[in-house]
């Protein structure tokens, strides 16, 4: 009998068992018949495999991840951005929008055709809005950011992954000040396992943030990044080389 | 008493309990906020872990645990999963421990959190590879005059985004006998129990789904008659 393991090296469970004992109580029997008519008996060579606890799992980390960023940069009332979204496990798309002035109450973007919500944002001191929205599809699809107004636009497109599909932000702040290098969100609520998109601009300077985001470049000047939330509770920052009229929004995101 | 596993090895009556999915070791692991060694690499001959249990059982800290093989001071395979109180993650998954090659784990959070491990001194061997690109690149080659049955297959996607990685098993006429693929995201980790039997010459060998997105894999083995 224990020759015949080592066809079933791997796994065995309750059903394997009780199908071998079943199997060796018949062989046995069959040794004793075969014993008192004289024969011969050669005893089995290998038994059947048994593949009956398959694993087929995948493991994933609990974390929001950048898939793809797309960029757009036009002076106009509108902006399209067209995007193509793969297939993602729990996907979220972000999109931050900056206008280089106040803006109309119009400000408002479109995601293959659906409104986007509104994050946070305001148009005071440089308009600046984030939307976000879970994609309906896959594939190629427009972004359409509408201001209103004919004014120098940019605007940078996230698509996320491992987002909580339903609460997909946990808070959102924004600051604003009509002269500044630096301008600092108050604190977000956030997970250490999420994602915070930050968007800002200034009127005049070299523009950067300083929290440790990886930062997106539109047009040459930056314009809006990322951030693993460094504590449950925290802020971003971003400034100038000269003071100046400016914006910061910042939106923390759910992990699924 | 010894009883003739294959031409090439023998197995000892007391490992007689890996054979049959059994351990007769289990190494149990408080974790820490760095990572500690859970199974060691044996002094000689090989390990099999055929279960691991990660388990939280604080009453209020959700953390995130990390498992990885270390082989040869390279971590291959590292899995992370995040466990609210009290829950926990049984994974049955055949790793092979050489003397190069240990498990660690640890929390992302302090917590109360238990891990075990079980094994047994067994046989066959474990292969490791930290691949890149769209390249297939070699797994498993299994050596002339052998035939390996496979135990389990585990691929990580370990770039930024979500890709596809793909497995394909070869003979050694380079003829396509076998290949799956699955798309993963970020750091997540692919566990197939892949039982195949592989001739001379034979190979397994993963790809990314893009050029310069990186992967880990690994399989397990053991040689048959």
């Amino acid at each position: 009998m224990v020759n015949a393991l080592y066809y079933d090296p791997v796994f065995f469970d309750a059903s394997w068992g009780l199908h071998h004992l079943v199997r060796m109580v018949r062989n046995v029997i069959a040794r004793l018949i075969l014993r008192i008519v004289g024969a011969s008996y050669s005893g089995r060579t290998q038994l059947a495999r048994h593949f009956t606890k398959v694993i087929d799992i995948t493991i994933t980390p609990k974390a929001i991840a950048v898939e793809a960023i797309w960029t757009g940069y036009r002076s106009g009332a509108s902006q399209t951005v067209t995007i193509n979204i793969p297939a993602v496990a729990n996907p979220y798309v972000v999109v931050c929008s900056v206008m280089e002035t106040t803006a109309s109450a119009s400000f408002s973007a479109t995601l293959n055709g659906a409104a986007m919500t509104e994050l946070t944002g305001a148009l005071a001191n440089r308009a600046v809005k984030i939307f976000g929205l879970i994609p309906g599809t896959t594939g190629p699809q427009d972004v359409v950011v509408t201001s209103g107004d004919v004014k120098t636009h940019r605007v940078s497109v996230y698509l996320l992954s491992g987002v909580n599909q339903t609460t997909p932000t946990l808070d959102a702040k924004t600051a604003t000040s009509n002269g500044a290098t630096s301008l600092t969100t108050p604190s977000m609520s956030a997970s250490q396992l999420g994602l915070i998109v930050d968007c800002a601009s200034f009127v005049s300077g070299t523009v950067s943030s300083s929290s440790g985001q990886t930062e997106t470049t539109v047009n040459s000047i930056k314009h809006s990044g990322t951030l693993i939330p460094p504590a449950t509770s925290t802020t971003t920052t971003w400034g100038t080389t000269s003071s100046s009229a400016g914006r910061i929004c910042a939106v923390s995101l759910n992990p699924a | 008493m010894t009883i003739p596993i294959s031409p090439n090895v023998e197995i000892k009556s007391s490992e007689v309990k890996g054979l049959v999915g059994l351990s007769n070791s289990s190494a149990y692991l408080t974790p820490t906020t760095s990572y500690q060694e859970l199974v060691a690499a044996p002094a000689s001959g090989v390990r099999r872990v055929s279960q691991i249990v990660l388990k939280n059982v604080d009453e209020s800290v959700a953390t995130v645990f990390y498992l990885k093989l270390v082989k040869s001071g390279t971590d291959y395979i590292v899995v992370q999963i995040e466990l609210a109180p009290y829950e926990k993650l049984v994974l049955d998954f055949p790793w092979i421990l050489d003397t190069n090659s240990s498990l660690q784990a640890k929390v992302a959070a302090t917590c109360s959190g238990l891990i075990v491990a079980s094994f047994v001194t067994w046989l066959g061997g474990q292969e490791v590879a930290n691949f890149t690109g769209t390249s297939w690149a070699d797994l498993l080659t299994v050596p002339g005059g052998s035939t390996y049955a496979t135990l389990g297959l585990a691929v990580a996607n370990t770039y930024t985004v979500t890709e596809t990685v793909s497995i394909q098993v070869i003979n050694d006429s380079s003829t396509q006998m076998f290949r799956d693929s699955k798309t993963l995201g970020p750091g997540t980790v692919w566990f197939l129990e892949l039982n195949l039997l592989m001739g001379a010459g034979w190979k397994i060998q993963v790809k990314h789904g893009a050029s310069s997105y990186t992967g880990s894999a690994l399989v397990s083995w053991m040689e048959v008659p």
